[in-house]
């Protein structure tokens, strides 16, 4: 309980049937949901992404984490989400990345 | 404000509930039987002084119906009663916003934490240090910036209250020093049985 399913989510399904590419928010969105999914010590991610003054998206994730230290967690997500971001040519769209640790899980619940 | 107003809205839904369900009760027990049977509707309204009931609210909506002080003192009472409503509506669907123990604020982001995931690292984390029970509850102070741990933790007979409480201590330290959260530990002797997980 505590983190939902994602929000983001349906990339897949949009392109198969020929949508439009999705939008910058959507793929930071997507961006940081996945990278935060598959840090070490994460059990599961909710993310939301939102405009910010500057013509950039703020980030708000929501994390299931499992028994590890938090504040090395958060850092870790964070620095993963920038670099990811850079890496795909989206850091200069990339505001602020909020995070919160919503649950602590057992390593096997995060995974179902 | 809003917390009394949700206390209120919890007390009124608690007493209305129970009122039905007696309501409810008594009249299907006077369904049983019919006429002027002493478990029938007609036996309950008389038991209840209904009709005597009936004629004194007749009369108090003939004088209402006139001018005159009853009408004053009625239309503050109903202008009061739609007060308490709203109060009461506030009361049960503002939204609760649980407070966050925030780590870290500033142009990079915000870091934090629910109380109850830190609840269960705390709890985890003194039971690693030999406690055979531990129970956390945190409280985060309005901003969220700081917050105080309060621990009760149950010990082995073997051991000494004095040396787990250090242990504890020493077990909490990395996850509360970077939160500013000060602990404070109780620590009983456990029940009878109870083992170290």
């Amino acid at each position: 309980m505590g983190v939902r399913a994602s929000r983001s989510g349906g990339g897949d399904a949009a392109s198969a049937v020929g949508r439009p590419p999705a939008s910058l928010r959507r793929q930071l969105e997507e961006l940081a949901r996945e990278v935060a999914a598959a840090t070490p010590g994460v059990g599961s991610a909710a993310c939301t992404a939102v405009a910010v003054p500057g013509g950039r998206f703020g980030v708000a994730l929501r994390l299931a984490a499992e028994l590890v230290p938090l504040r090395p967690l958060a850092d870790e997500v964070r620095s993963r989400i920038v670099t990811a971001a850079v890496s795909a040519g989206l850091a200069e769209a990339l505001g602020p990345v909020d995070i919160a640790i919503d649950d602590i899980v057992a390593p096997d619940e995060g995974d179902a | 404000m809003v917390l009394v107003l949700r206390a209120l809205a919890r007390l009124v839904t608690f007493v209305l509930l129970l009122a039905l369900a007696v309501a409810g009760g008594a009249a299907a027990l006077f369904s049983i039987q019919a006429g002027e049977d002493p478990l029938s509707l007609a036996s309950l309204a008389g038991r209840l002084r209904l009709p005597e009931l009936r004629d004194t609210v007749g009369d108090y909506l003939d004088q209402l119906e006139a001018d005159g002080p009853l009408a004053s003192i009625s239309l503050l009472a109903g202008a009061g009663a739609v007060v308490a409503s709203l109060l009461l509506l506030i009361g049960a669907l503002a939204p609760r916003r649980e407070r966050l123990l925030v780590l870290e604020e500033g142009d990079e982001g915000r870091i934090a934490a629910r109380a109850r995931p830190f609840e269960q690292l705390a709890a985890a984390a003194v039971r690693r240090g030999g406690a055979t029970d531990a129970r956390a509850r945190l409280r985060v102070q309005r901003g969220g910036r700081s917050g105080r741990l309060g621990l009760r933790l149950a010990h082995p007979r073997n051991e000494p209250a004095s040396a787990l409480t250090e242990r504890a201590s020493a077990e909490l330290a990395p996850l509360l020093t970077p939160f500013r959260v000060e602990p404070r530990i109780e620590a009983k002797v456990a029940d009878k049985g109870a083992r170290v997980r």
